[in-house]
C-alpha cells in the first residue's frame, strides 16, 4: 500500500523521514547529499527516461539546488543531453542515472528517487506524487497503485 | 512471432533484436538494480543468448555487479540495456525499459514475477496484481 497519513496527523505536513539523506550510484563512485525535502515526485513513462534508465516507469524528486549536493565523484559524472533543456547526469563506471537539470529552471535538480540509499522515502509526496506522461506507458504494464495520473507533465 | 522484437538505448549507439517471445520477465526490487536503473523497481525479460542479437556492443560499458553478472549500459547516454555473463547462463536478460514503443516481451504472463520483493522500498507498491516472490523464489 502507499504510505497514508494515520489520523490525527497533520494532513498537510509530509510524512517524510529526517533530511538529510544520502545517495548514489550503484558502483559507490558518486555519492550525493539531500539535505532539503523534495518540493514533487512523479514517475515517469516517457520513451525517453524508459530508455535512458532502462526501467519501466523511473521516478525522480525534484528539490531546490542547494538541497543536492554531489559529495564525491562529480569527476565521475557524463552528461547526456536528451533535449537541448534537459542535462542528465550518469555515473561513467556503472550508468546510474543520479540526477537532471533543465535549462531555464536553474534553481531546481531532479534526482533519480531509486539511487538513495535504503530505498529510503525522499519525503515531498504528500497530494504531488504523481504518474506523468502515462499515455507513453508500455501497453502490456501498468501499475494499479491508485496514484494520479495525467498525460503530459 | 514472426518479427523480431527491437529495443535499444536512448541515443540509439545500441540497438537490439530478440527472435522468439521472451521466456519471463521479472520485476527485481533489489537495492542493485535500484541504484543502477536510479528507478523503484526494474522489470527484466530473459531470452536465450542465441534469439538475442545486439548492435553497437563496442558503445556499451560494462559494470559486473556480482560475480560473472555484467551490467551494460551506453557508456553515451547511460541507458541500461541487458545483463549476461557466465552467472546467467545461456540467458540475456533484457531491461524492458530500453524495449521500443509498442513491442511487448511476448512473455506467458503466467511467468510475471516481482522478485526481491523483500527488498522493495516501504513507500511505494506497483499493486498490480503480479504474484511476489523473496529472492529469486526458489
Amino acid at each position: 500500500m502507499v504510505a497514508k497519513p494515520s489520523k490525527g496527523m497533520v494532513t498537510d505536513m509530509a510524512a517524510s523521514p529526517d533530511h538529510p539523506l544520502h545517495g548514489g550510484c550503484l558502483c559507490g563512485a558518486v555519492r550525493y547529499e539531500l539535505s532539503a525535502e523534495p518540493h514533487d515526485l512523479y514517475h515517469c513513462h516517457c520513451s525517453i527516461c524508459r530508455k535512458c534508465q532502462g526501467a519501466l516507469y523511473p521516478a525522480y524528486a525534484s528539490v531546490v539546488r542547494s538541497g543536492f549536493v554531489v559529495t564525491q565523484g562529480a569527476d565521475r559524472l557524463s552528461t547526456f543531453d536528451s533535449s537541448a533543456e534537459l542535462h542528465r547526469h550518469f555515473c561513467s563506471s556503472c550508468g546510474s542515472h543520479v540526477y537532471g537539470e533543465m535549462e531555464g529552471d536553474p534553481d531546481t535538480i531532479s534526482f533519480s528517487v531509486g539511487t538513495l540509499d535504503d530505498g529510503a522515502d525522499p519525503g515531498g509526496r504528500q497530494g504531488k506524487e504523481r504518474h506523468i506522461f502515462w499515455g507513453s506507458r508500455m501497453g502490456w504494464y501498468e501499475p494499479s497503485d491508485g496514484l494520479p495520473s495525467v498525460d503530459e507533465f | 512471432m514472426t518479427e523480431p522484437i527491437t529495443g535499444g538505448c536512448q541515443c540509439g549507439a545500441v540497438r537490439y533484436e530478440i527472435t522468439g517471445p521472451m521466456k519471463a520477465v521479472a520485476h527485481c526490487h533489489c537495492s542493485m538494480c535500484r541504484k543502477a536503473h536510479g528507478a523503484l523497481f526494474v522489470s527484466f525479460g530473459a531470452v536465450d543468448n542465441s534469439n538475442f542479437k545486439l548492435s553497437g556492443e563496442e558503445n556499451l560499458g560494462d559494470y559486473e555487479s556480482s560475480e560473472g553478472g555484467h551490467r551494460r549500459f551506453c557508456k553515451s547516454c547511460g541507458g541500461q540495456v541487458i545483463i549476461h555473463g557466465e552467472a546467467l547462463g545461456d540467458e540475456t536478460f533484457v531491461a524492458l525499459g530500453s524495449l521500443d514503443a509498442g513491442q511487448t516481451p511476448g512473455h506467458d504472463p503466467a511467468t510475471e514475477t516481482h522478485i526481491f520483493w523483500e527488498s522493495k522500498v516501504d513507500w511505494y507498491d506497483p499493486a498490480d496484481g503480479r504474484k511476489t516472490v523473496e529472492g529469486y523464489g526458489d
